[in-house]
């Protein structure tokens, strides 16, 4: 069993550094996780009886590319270690003005339903897997696929507007069961500012690409290659970074504006991956862990125990294999900042000891600065105990898959079920009927979508909003 | 309830200043060490020697608060004495970190500040000794009796007194501040603080007693405090003396992944599937021996054991024998450096060691009696300063008297329940655990017996144990569907059988076929996918012993057939049936079933949809008409093959985006159904086309479809083109192109563990080389293979198939497009430490040869079918195994050896070391030689003990080094020590008679680590390593038979002749730096980091590519391969040397050359490593490559 567990570690300062999201309307969800930030929430409350309203379903259950972690690492012992590469075992859905989005890695289309419905309304081939969501910017879809290209289609129609190679070159070969790209497009896509930025590749040694395109017009505006680490799970952004999840490995670091590499951060990878105001969580590593990387730097701050986590201005959620809980976030970042104050203090004192040596006319100052330091010492743990003090609640949670949050209403998908918790107590508020691991979950206008490894996409909706539907469509 | 949760929080809240202050203002009086660790040392006050608990409050108060909620869970302790509390759920934060030990738990924060280390209630300190009770102790009761402000002379009752943690400087100053508590009292439970917590129980009852009173007169409450704690604490005082901790394995006592002690402590923490069990009885763990652990604490520092004088005393029941086994360690045993102690096993005899101050070296006593498996048994190990000693049930079963003075400890070690874990190794026991006791004092023999006697009577006796059931041959698992799949194994006598299978979450399902048979065949049906199943064969009982075979387990995550074709497709190709007779007829002209099919030139989709429903390849459709394009795809999303079956590619020119040589089948259904030829130039297609059998069948049949092109439409279609022994052929179905695509000119094969039998550990392959690039990634990923391969067999490819092994899993690829042909669940085929041994397959043509136990199958290499069995020779049934597996086309040579000596490598086993247990070499007995069309045994050969390792096959001889020492075969096991296998010779056997051709006796004994042979040019090449890691190599002049020699010199022509040797030291000195295979490429030996010339011995270079991980040199013709950060590739005509970067392979023989291809399939699985992929790979020298 896994529990919540802060590491002893020192927190920066806050950097006011805003989450980046589509600006689009408030309801929407319009890419993986609700923004590029990935935070998983979304402000709009969810409906405290839904019911399925709607579910569609796949001719073949999802064709994720990796089968998963081995069984154990024999050498330490470590047993039931968690996957790292998550982000294909379901088909991510994304919503904006009414209509329901996704890629299909089974066969290698973006869909467009009817939000109320369920409805098709549109599908659009590529030539390869589909394997991340797409993204919805001003009125057209943008996805990438297996077969190494960007496509960009009007919303609405589903009719193309640009398609362009994000790979170097089109060379296609069996690839994960499949005939595709030297250099898949497993990233997504993430459009910002008029400008499309995503990735291309598989094999360092075959160049990995960072491409950033012209929104409007497909046309490349620079390339970067990495030629140490792939690029796999869904791409992140602040305004002016890009992050990109490295398959088993860690996120690397880029520029916005060039796509320059600044750093690649530490941890034990994983293509998990959030931002916060401050810092980039991501994991889950072998063992089911986050770890927590300040904004400008390469080392981790902090690590837990868990495999999602849902960040709010106020309150973080950790969720890991067995447990939800919740922490008072500005409390923690309250004390963590006194904290790191005193470390720095601590740092110095111990420089200034160590400078003194071992002369007997520096005794006074030493034994001042020692009593200093023990004085500090006392206050840090007295931190160090508030802030392992910090949890609110903490709930067993037989639904580990996947976590957002809507208005009060914390979501984690499970095996067969969905449950909603309130964020305020971790109560159960209600639990819905999927089919298969809900590895996916989405929420807009008031609705839960569930995206699970069956193929299925199920959409919930409160009972009004499903009558208001039903006399809607009987008009039609 | 309310009023004790208020209390509580009241508590809470009004302590914590309160004892920071207190902790402030007395902080001058303290000794300077004290202050250093922010006051937290216990002083004396006087006359009653007891401690200053104020300080001790702060000291918890300033750590966490979650102490006090272990003081509250402690009143359960005394099991049911106390009124219960309930957990007061939501008032109090948790203990901080469950799993760790009752005194860290309580107060974990780093209490000294930052000018030494972090000291820790419950840790030890370095000398120091009773630290454990500290750590109980100060928690508790300064929590509570300091809130409370109880009346001071409870602290001084004298049954309830407080033993803080102190480092020896500390008691001394304790001491000599003029208190009556001398250093040994403070650090004695039995004078000193009580572990137990049926000691803290009275206290705190009076604690409570007086805090709810609060409405009584001072002096009222303080009467009644004192006569309830009179009263109280004889109910509690059930201490055993010298007792530091109890834990008892039951149910009750497992709280989420921690078992809470009855007394004392720590904690211990489990992980793992560990089974808690109360009825039927006695209480206990079940340990599986696999995966489970019990920590009493992951460091020494933070354990409670005592410095000299110790007793363990345990309830155990053990259902397997390991080599080393503990009940309770805290131990290193690694090489020279032995520390700490333990009670457990080596191998069927209970043993307690210890090492003390004044051998510093860990004395194995063991009892001369083996245990029964199964069998409940009271163990108990003691040491007093100066005797060891072990009793088993109540009787004194070994005693020595070499050890005396305090314990000799390691810096650190984790202190285990179940499990012999140090540095170097981690062993499980496998069968269940009562109840461990852990004291401070050496029990007596008598009382020892009298606690034998006391409780014996709970621990029943054995049922009758199982009888093995050995199976004759399986079982293997197929599938049938994703749903379905079929268990088969035989048995030696023809008897009824029942399956019994567990489902996930441990319910039991028996199946079978009635009646009696030798042949068997069970049916799983509604298997779950994704989940782990095990599953055993019952036989009918033998007498009161049941008869069962080994546990066998079955993953319904390894499902690696083609997605499902749904019942729509049916419906859409309906009717269709002249489409479906040619599509079958494609199909069987070319013999593609499996891998890549490519549809150039389509018109609406149908011949696709018919070939994804008769065959399990994936279809490409290539049209350049998006017209078309659009039908074809409408036609395969009707039928539900869109994407995962099928899928339609759209061409946007004369060149083709796909890679080379990866398409299986080549057709064209425009040819088929319009009589166009595809719209892509010839040149496109035979670029395509795969090596060893790909099929371009391009044509329209006769009165059917459309109009035929003519033979010169073909004609010029063709021109030009090298289609590869293309044929235009008119026939009675058509005119029709037909070209089958040969092997690579200049490829090589790798169809034996180093490359062929030779040994030489290099394909032969010219192709390869220069700059390489994926021609394919993907399955079989790390989920299947065994843990980073410990010397594994390694993967074999010959005809343009790949076979690998993974954890009894096996599987057949297309070694050109990655396509999974087959994989077949067998669960008895496991070898490991091939260093030791040898492989356990071979392949040649359309074959696999894989030993099974005592038969050797062959599997058809296209499908994986069970199609021929050859039997050891001379088998007695359970006797013999098959050992070495190697084939050709003119016989099928194996060797016999003892049953069950091969190594398994299941405990995750590294094999790095010199131990018996991990360089003993697996030995054969016999040598034979079967036709492999005929199954017809051709001869056999018998003398010495035949280390595997060295078997050797090239130009027409069998060469092998034996040992005839008379020893080596008489013992009862074929894996034998350095020290039986004497008198080495080097042997050469004729491979068509088995007639000896010529022996050389040598002195091999320098090869302690392994002992390897390899052949190429007349020379015979031993090579080894000594135990201090020195490569010895000795070159044989070895001449085949009927070629005089490999010179022109009479010396060259006397076989056996010592042509060079040499002697160095290992260049790389870690990871398997000293087990390297050697390579012989051309006329040049490598070994090590070195090369010399083969048959003149001079040293060439010493600068070979640097390795560092376990892996193991493979080689091509021109280039050399090696793991180091990732695969490497070192390029000998160019001696560049380059690595694929994020990507890494096994720990021995993983990147083999075959094909004019560089295979990697996956093998670096449980790495706790960031590689970023893992996968199976093929790379093409980009010198062979259009696209």
């Amino acid at each position: 069993m896994r529990n919540f567990h802060l590491r002893s570690v020192l927190l920066s300062p806050l950097l006011a550094l805003a989450l980046v999201a589509p600006a689009l309307h408030a309801a929407d969800w319009p890419t993986y996780a609700g923004n590029y930030a990935r935070s998983g929430v979304s402000p709009d409350p969810l409906p405290t009886s839904p019911a399925e309203a709607w579910v569609w379903r796949s001719a073949q259950p999802p064709q994720p590319a990796w089968q998963g972690e081995a069984k154990w690492d024999g050498y330490n012992k470590v047993f039931d270690m968690t996957p790292r590469q998550i982000f294909d075992r379901a088909f991510h859905a994304v919503v904006a003005q009414g209509r329901v989005y996704f890629g299909s890695s089974a066969d290698d289309k973006v869909y467009c339903l009817d939000a109320k419905t369920g409805r098709e309304l549109w599908s659009s081939y590529t030539e390869g897997p589909v394997r991340l969501a797409p993204t919805i910017a001003d009125g057209r879809a943008y996805f990438g696929s297996d077969d190494g290209s960007v496509y960009c289609v009007d919303a609405v129609t589903g009719q193309p507007v640009w398609q362009t190679l994000a790979a170097p070159k089109d060379r296609r070969i069996p690839g994960n069961g499949r005939v595709i790209s030297n250099w898949p497009v497993r990233t997504s896509v993430v459009v910002m500012s008029g400008t499309v930025y995503t990735t291309a590749g598989m094999f360092p040694s075959e160049g990995v690409h960072l491409v950033a395109f012209d929104a409007k017009t497909g046309k490349e505006l620079w390339r970067q290659v990495q030629t140490d680490l792939p690029a796999q799970g869904y791409l992140l952004a602040s305004k002016s970074r890009l992050y990109v999840p490295a398959g088993r490995n860690n996120p690397v670091v880029c520029e916005l504006a060039t796509g320059k590499r600044q750093r690649v951060v530490e941890g034990a990878g994983g293509t998990y991956a959030l931002l916060t105001d401050d810092m980039l969580v991501f994991g889950p590593g072998k063992n089911g862990q986050l770890g927590a990387v300040e904004e400008g730097q390469s080392d981790q701050l902090a690590s837990f125990q868990g495999n999602h986590m849902i960040v709010t201005p106020t309150r973080s959620y950790l969720h890991s294999d067995t447990e939800l809980s919740a922490l008072d976030r500005a409390r923690y970042l309250d004390l963590a900042r006194q904290r790191k104050a005193l470390a720095k203090r601590q740092s110095d004192i111990v420089k200034e000891i160590r400078k003194l040596g071992e002369k007997p006319e520096n005794a006074a100052k030493r034994d001042a600065l020692k009593a200093e330091l023990t004085g500090i010492g006392t206050k840090v743990d007295e931190l160090t105990a508030g802030m392992e003090n910090c949890l609110v609640w903490k709930i067993a949670c037989r639904w580990p898959l996947s976590l957002v949050l809507a208005g009060e209403t914390v979501v984690a998908g499970g095996e067969d079920e969905v449950t909603g918790f309130n964020a305020a107590d971790g109560k159960t508020v209600w639990t819905l009927p999927v089919k298969g691991k809900a590895y996916g979950l989405a929420t807009a206008d008031g609705a839960v979508l569930v995206s699970t490894d069956a193929g299925t996409i199920h959409c919930f909706r409160g009972p009004g909003q499903r009558a208001a539907l039903e006399s809607k469509e009987g008009r039609r | 309830m309310n009023t004790v949760l208020r209390w509580l929080r009241q508590l809470m809240a009004r302590k914590v200043g309160a004892g920071t202050t207190r902790a402030a203002q007395s902080s001058g009086a303290l000794p300077r060490d004290s202050q250093q660790c922010g006051g937290f040392s216990p002083t004396h006050e006087p006359p009653g020697g007891w401690l200053d608990f104020q300080r001790l409050a702060e000291g918890r108060f300033r750590g966490t608060n979650c102490g006090f909620w272990r003081a509250v869970e402690s009143l359960h302790e005394p099991e049911g004495k106390l009124p219960p509390l309930t957990r007061p759920s939501g008032t109090l934060s948790p203990p901080r970190r469950r799993g760790e030990g009752w005194g860290e738990g309580c107060a974990s924060s780093k209490f000294r500040g930052t000018n030494r280390e972090p000291w820790r209630l419950g840790e030890s300190i370095p000398g120091g000794e009773g630290q454990g009770e500290g750590g109980l102790g100060h928690t508790l009761r300064a929590t509570v009796l300091h809130s409370v402000e109880i009346n001071p002379a409870i602290l001084r009752f004298p049954r309830f007194p407080l033993t803080p943690a102190l480092s020896p400087g500390e008691r001394e100053k304790v001491t000599t501040a003029g208190t009556n508590l001398t250093p040994e009292a403070s650090i004695q439970p039995e004078t000193g603080l009580a572990a137990a917590p049926e000691r803290r129980a009275p206290a705190l009852l009076v604690l409570f007693t007086s805090r709810f009173s609060k409405d009584w007169s001072p002096a009222l409450r303080f009467a009644v405090s004192l006569v309830t704690l009179c009263v109280a604490t004889p109910l509690f005082a059930q201490q055993e003396p010298g007792l530091i901790a109890h834990w008892r394995f039951a149910p009750e006592r497992s709280l989420g992944d921690n078992v809470k002690p009855v007394a004392g402590g720590p904690e211990v923490t489990f992980r793992g599937p560990v089974k808690f069990i109360a009825d039927p009885g006695p209480p206990r763990a079940e340990l599986d021996g696999q995966t489970t652990d019990l920590t009493v604490a992951p460091d020494l520092s933070k354990a409670l054991l005592p410095t000299q004088d110790v007793s363990v005393e345990s309830w155990v029941r053990m259902d397997r024998a390991g080599t080393w086994g503990a009940i309770f360690g805290a131990l290193q045993d690694n090489g020279e450096f032995e520390r700490g102690f333990l009670l457990g096993n080596r191998d069927s005899a209970f043993c307690f060691a210890l090492a003390s101050e004044k051998t510093k070296k860990l004395n194995y006593l063991a009892s001369a009696k083996a245990f029964e498996l199964g069998r409940w048994y009271h163990v108990v190990g003691t040491y007093d300063g100066a005797a060891l000693k072990l009793y088993v049930n109540g009787t004194l079963a070994a005693e020595a008297a070499t050890e005396s003075g305090p314990i000799a400890y390691p810096p650190k070690a984790p202190v285990t329940i179940g499990s012999y874990q140090d540095d170097d190794e981690h062993y499980r026991l496998t069968g269940a655990i009562h109840e461990v006791r852990l004291f401070r004092r050496a029990l007596a023999a008598g009382e020892i017996g009298s606690r034998y006697a006391a409780r014996k009577a709970e621990f029943p006796e054995p049922a009758p144990p199982p009888k093995l059931l050995r199976l004759a041959y399986g079982p293997f698992v197929e599938w049938r569907d994703r749903n379905t799949a079929v268990v088969s194994y035989e048995t030696d006598a023809a008897i009824s059988t029942r399956l019994e299978l567990e489902l996930p979450g441990g319910k039991k399902v028996s199946l079978g076929q009635d009646g009696t048979r030798t042949r068997h065949e069970v049916v799983l049906s509604n298997l779950k996918p994704d989940l782990e199943h095990h599953y055993r064969i019952l036989a009918p009982a033998d007498g009161a012993n049941p008869v069962q075979s080994k546990r066998y387990q079955f993953d319904t995550t390894f499902y690696w057939e083609p997605p499902m074709v749904p019942a729509a497709a049916a419906k859409v190709a309906a009717g269709d049936t002249k489409l479906a007779k040619v599509a079958a007829d494609l199909l069987k002209q070319s013999g593609a079933r499996d891998g890549y099919c490519f549809v150039l030139g389509a018109v609406d989709g149908r011949l696709a949809l018919e070939l994804v429903r008769q065959s399990r390849m994936d279809v490409i459709v290539v049209e350049s008409d998006p017209a078309r394009v659009a039908a074809v795809r409408k036609t395969l999303d009707r039928a539900g093959v869109y994407g995962a079956r099928a899928s339609v590619h759209h061409a946007k020119g004369n060149e083709l985006p796909f890679g080379d040589m990866m398409a299986n089948l080549i057709v064209s259904e425009s040819a088929l159904l319009n009589g166009e030829p595809p719209f892509v130039a010839a040149a496109e297609v035979a670029r395509l086309q795969r090596p060893v059998g790909g099929a371009v069948l391009l044509g329209t049949p006769n009165r059917s479809f459309a109009k035929q092109p003519s033979r010169t439409d073909w004609e010029k279609w063709a021109a030009g083109a090298e289609l590869p022994l293309a044929k235009l052929e008119a026939g009675e179905d058509g005119l029709w192109l037909r070209s089958i695509r040969p092997a690579l000119v200049g490829a090589g094969e790798w169809s034996h563990q180093y490359g062929s039998a030779d040994n030489s550990a290099c394909s032969q392959d010219e192709l390869v080389g220069g700059e390489l690039q994926p021609a394919w990634w993907g399955d079989p990923g790390p989920r299947p293979m065994p843990d980073r391969g410990n010397r594994n067999p390694a993967p074999l490819s010959v005809n343009g198939r790949l076979f690998v092994q993974g954890n009894r899993v096996l599987f057949g690829l297309d070694a050109y497009n990655g396509a999974i042909l087959w994989s077949l669940s067998a669960p008895e085929v496991r070898r490991a430490n091939v260093t030791r041994d040898c492989s356990n397959w071979a392949a040649a043509g359309d074959r696999v040869y894989l030993v099974h136990g005592r038969y050797c199958l062959a599997l058809d290499g296209q499908t994986g079918a069970r199609s021929q069995r050859f039997e050891v020779v001379e088998n007695t049934p359970g006797a013999y195994d098959w050992g070495y597996v190697s084939v050709t086309k003119d016989w099928l040579i194996g060797s016999r050896q003892k049953s069950g000596g091969a190594y398994l490598g299941d405990d995750g086993e590294w094999y790095e070391d010199y131990a018996p247990d991990q360089v003993s070499r697996v030995t054969s007995d016999r040598l034979f030689a079967y036709e492999p069309a005929t199954g017809k045994l051709k001869w056999t050969y018998q003398r010495g003990a035949i280390l595997n390792s060295t078997i050797t096959i090239a130009d027409g001889m069998v060469l092998f080094l034996e040992s005839r020492n008379p020893a080596a075969l008489a013992t009862n096991t074929c894996r034998l020590p350095n020290e039986v296998l004497t008198d080495q010779v080097l042997v050469a056997l004729d491979a068509n008679t088995g007639r000896e051709l010529w022996q050389k006796a040598h002195d091999f004994s320098a090869c302690q680590f392994m002992t390897y042979l390899v052949y190429a040019n007349s020379t015979a090449v031993v090579t080894g390593t000594d135990k201090n890691k020195n490569y010895h190599t000795f070159a044989f002049n070895a001449p085949p038979p009927g070629r005089k020699d490999a010179g022109d010199s009479v010396e060259d022509a006397i076989p056996g002749r010592l042509l060079w040797s040499d002697t160095h030291k290992e260049d790389k000195g870690h990871h398997s730096g000293h087990l390297q295979h050697p390579l012989i490429v051309g006329s040049t030996f490598f070994s090590d980091q070195r090369s010399f010339d083969l048959r003149a011995g001079k040293l060439l270079r010493t600068d070979l590519p640097e390795r560092r991980g376990c892996g193991v040199m493979s080689a091509a013709k021109n280039a050399v391969f090696f793991r180091h950060h990732f695969h490497g590739m070192w390029d000998l005509k160019s001696d560049k040397r380059i690595q694929f970067e994020g990507i890494r392979t096994g720990c021995w023989l993983g990147l083999i050359t075959s094909g004019g291809m560089l295979l990697a399939p996956e093998s670096s699985a449980g790495c706790s490593c960031t590689h970023a992929i893992q996968t199976s790979v093929g790379y093409f020298p980009k010198s062979l490559l259009k696209r």
